[in-house]
């Protein structure tokens, strides 16, 4: 009798190896390598246009790169798409939402787009809208909600399938303090409970206190990587904070 | 130069934002002009057929037997400018929210309100005389200056038509909202000039008389209803009267927007904020997608889309409506086939599935509100698509059945025959749709074609070849069938990707 092979987890919940792509000719992400370990909290930050958000599409397979390959959790992004999808999950700075249908709604038809059973969506669904505070909007139309809300009705929607990698670019735009609090909270309680994160903001306060390791990106390179005290030390200043390493690194002097 | 604030000023105003509806104003400019060139081209022979027609008459047409459907036109087109007429002026006076603006300046609201409602009257007015204005011109020249009074008719239906819509207009925004009133509006519209045009062939004789009418120059026998007849004189009146009846419609609206331009201010002030506010779907309503198969799940989600949005319904269905209105008028009193119980009007069927499962299939596949999302999910992008374009489909079929099957317990083969091709006319479109994704808002439905004409000229010849099929076939002609069949698949294997 054959007995199943034991699940060993891969070294790296997300691996870019020489990731690259250009637009016309002009190149978006030169040479992208990242190695991002599971249950990790890594902040990708950069000035407008560095190639953060083109790198991410790339990641979560709604872009194709130019070269280089994408592994999420070991699988081959580029060749087994769907497989990397069932265990990843994205959410962009534009809500991707049904005007028309209900947070409950969407919640159960995401659920049933990742292949979750009926009962069990309805309940995970009713716990995030619990837990986002959006148990009361659960009838209204998306078109009705504000924009904070609707943010979380997507963050919501990239959290029903319970996915192991989780990236979020700009998650925190256009928030009040009190939904940014409360969205900060289930990005760290998904943390804790060994989802890996990844977050393109640029919200700088909120790189500082929430990840683990910090990359940043300048036209379209990797430019600097590490712990926030380990970018200090490359800076050579011991106190400089996150907006003295980012105005360093990731603004050209030209820019700056 | 125009004095700021003067009628003249806000009327430039008010057209200038009619304009900026196009993207490339200039373009949309372009096309007006072409148009009016073609059309004055198509009306040089049908001014000849007038002048033949004098002549056989003696020198002076009788357009008593014509009267019911010139009446049936006049009804149609005024429902359509109706129609028209409450779009636009739920637009300028709830939706575009810059009443609030307007009334805040020192300009007068009442000469605010008059300039709206008459700058509202001549965009209304635009898309029938382009059609209308031609033929009164070629006429003119050709027959005799009288036909100018066209040009009378053109602007008394406009004006006639804001002066019910306004007031229908603010009454619906009272009861039940700007959106819902943009979709009641819609239908008002559509079934005031439907009813009209299709009634006008009510009491005209028996069946056939349409096929013996056009022998004779489309003289029809048989006695009307006095108010088509009397709609139809006002079709072929006198310059004088027309213009009395311009006037007194332009005074009536006039007064509308002085009288009642305080009452106005106020409505659109409380309802433009409405106009954001979405109604809740209740928890009975609520549907469960997850549990189910791919296809379901796609049916459920899309119906639901637009079953919650009846404007996007409509716009799916309006279109190829008003598409087979004229043809309507002519198979609602002709006959197919053994035909003598049933009129040629079902043939139409074939043609109008096959244009709302286009209609369908380019909301399902290119209207995707969330294309990222669905690209996100871990489904191959094939079953997606093959699911949306079932997810389209399903109720389509079931409706052609059930039509056919009581087509069928009259004349057998009649109902065979529409079955047949309405499910070709039916998947042909959808394939077209499931070939060709050209990612764009589903709310800009009726734009869907934009730069994309070789589309929508495709999904009509499909569809037209269907249901000469359908027609072919009821008449017991198998080789005339076989030819616009063999027709319509071979334009789908010309235009297979992928």
């Amino acid at each position: 009798m054959d007995r199943p092979e034991p699940y060993i987890e891969p070294a790296y919940a997300l691996m870019l190896q020489q990731v690259g792509k250009s637009f016309d000719g002009k190149v978006a992400v030169r040479d992208l390598s990242l190695a991002i370990r599971p249950g990790e909290f890594y902040g990708l930050l950069g000035a407008n246009g560095a190639g953060k958000t083109t790198s991410l599409r790339m990641t979560v397979g709604l872009l194709a790169p130019d070269r280089g390959s994408i592994e999420v959790f070991g699988i081959d992004a580029l060749q087994r798409p769907s497989d990397a999808k069932q265990v990843l999950a994205w959410l962009p700075d534009e809500p991707m939402l049904y005007d028309q249908l209900t947070p409950l709604e969407y919640l159960e038809f995401v659920a049933g787009l990742w292949r979750i059973e009926a009962r069990e969506a309805a309940a995970r669904a009713g716990e995030l809208l619990d837990r986002l505070d959006l148990w009361s909007q659960r009838d209204t139309r998306c078109a009705a909600l504000s924009r904070g809300m609707k943010q979380k009705v997507s963050l919501a929607g990239a959290l029903v399938h319970d996915p192991r990698l989780l990236i979020l670019d700009e998650p925190l735009t256009g928030l009040d303090p009190a939904i940014q609090r409360e969205v900060k909270d289930l990005l760290l309680a998904r943390t804790d409970a060994g989802c890996t994160i990844i977050l393109a903001t640029h919200i700088l306060d909120v790189a500082e206190r929430l990840v683990d390791r910090i990359g940043i990106l300048r036209g379209g390179e990797l430019v600097a990587e590490g712990t926030l005290a380990e970018l200090r030390t490359r800076t050579g200043r011991d106190d400089a904070t996150l907006e003295d390493i980012f105005l360093a690194l990731a603004v050209a002097p030209a820019d700056a | 130069m125009i004095a700021a604030g003067s009628i003249p000023w806000l009327m430039r105003h008010e057209l200038r934002l009619a304009l900026r509806v196009a993207r490339k104003p200039w373009r949309l400019l372009l096309l007006i002009v072409v148009a009016l060139v073609a059309l004055h081209g198509i009306a040089i022979p049908a001014s000849w057929a007038v002048i033949a027609l004098e002549n056989k008459m003696g020198g002076k047409i009788n357009f008593a037997p014509a009267l019911p459907l010139l009446g049936g036109l006049l009804w149609f087109t005024f429902g359509m400018t109706v129609m028209n007429a409450i779009g636009r002026t739920l637009n300028a006076l709830f939706v575009r929210n810059d009443l609030d603006l307007l009334f805040s300046s020192p300009i007068s609201p009442h000469r605010v309100l008059a300039v709206r409602a008459f700058a509202i009257v001549l965009v209304s007015v635009l898309p029938l005389a382009i059609f209308v204005l031609p033929f009164a011109n070629v006429l003119a020249v050709v027959a005799g200056v009288r036909w100018l009074s066209l040009y009378l008719l053109v602007l008394c239906v406009a004006v006639a038509g804001t002066v019910i819509a306004m007031p229908i207009c603010v009454g619906l925004v009272r009861t039940i909202g700007v959106r819902r009133a943009q979709t009641l509006g819609q239908v008002v519209g559509i079934l005031f000039g439907l009813t009209f045009a299709l009634g006008s062939q009510i009491g005209v004789g028996p069946r056939g008389v349409m096929q013996e009418a056009s022998r004779r120059g489309f003289y029809l026998a048989g006695d009307a209803p006095p108010l088509l007849r009397w709609s139809g004189a006002l079709v072929v009146a006198e310059p004088l009267p027309m213009l009395g009846c311009l006037l007194i419609s332009s005074l009536v609206l006039l007064l509308l927007s002085r009288w009642f331009g305080a009452a106005f201010a106020t409505i659109a002030a409380t309802s433009s904020a409405r106009a954001t506010r979405i109604g809740r779907a209740t928890a009975r309503g609520a549907i469960h997608f997850a549990e189910t198969s791919l296809p379901g799940l796609f049916a459920r989600k899309e119906w639901r889309l637009i079953a919650r949005n009846p404007a996007l319904l409509l716009s799916v269905l309006s279109a190829p409506l008003l598409q087979l209105i004229p043809l309507a008028l002519i198979a609602f009193r002709n006959e197919v086939g053994a035909g003598a119980q049933i009129s040629a009007l079902w043939v139409l069927l074939v043609l109008m599935i096959g244009q709302v499962a286009g209609g369908l299939g380019w909301l399902a596949q290119s209207g995707e509100d969330a294309p990222d999302l669905l690209r996100l999910a871990p489904v191959d992008p094939v079953r997606i698509t093959r699911a949306k374009a079932i997810a389209a489909l399903v109720p389509l079929l079931p409706i052609l059945a059930v039509a056919s099957l009581a087509i069928a317990l009259v004349e057998f083969e009649y109902g065979v025959a529409i079955f047949v091709c309405g499910a070709g006319a039916a998947l042909s479109c959808a394939l077209l749709n499931v070939w060709y994704i050209e990612p764009g808002d589903r709310r800009k439905f009726a734009a869907r074609r934009k730069g994309h004409w070789g589309l929508a000229v495709a999904e009509l010849a499909l569809s037209g070849l269907w249901s000469l099929a359908a027609w072919k076939a009821i008449d017991h002609r198998p080789w005339s069938t076989v030819v616009p069949v063999v027709l319509a698949l071979g334009l789908l294997r010309m235009l297979r990707r992928g």
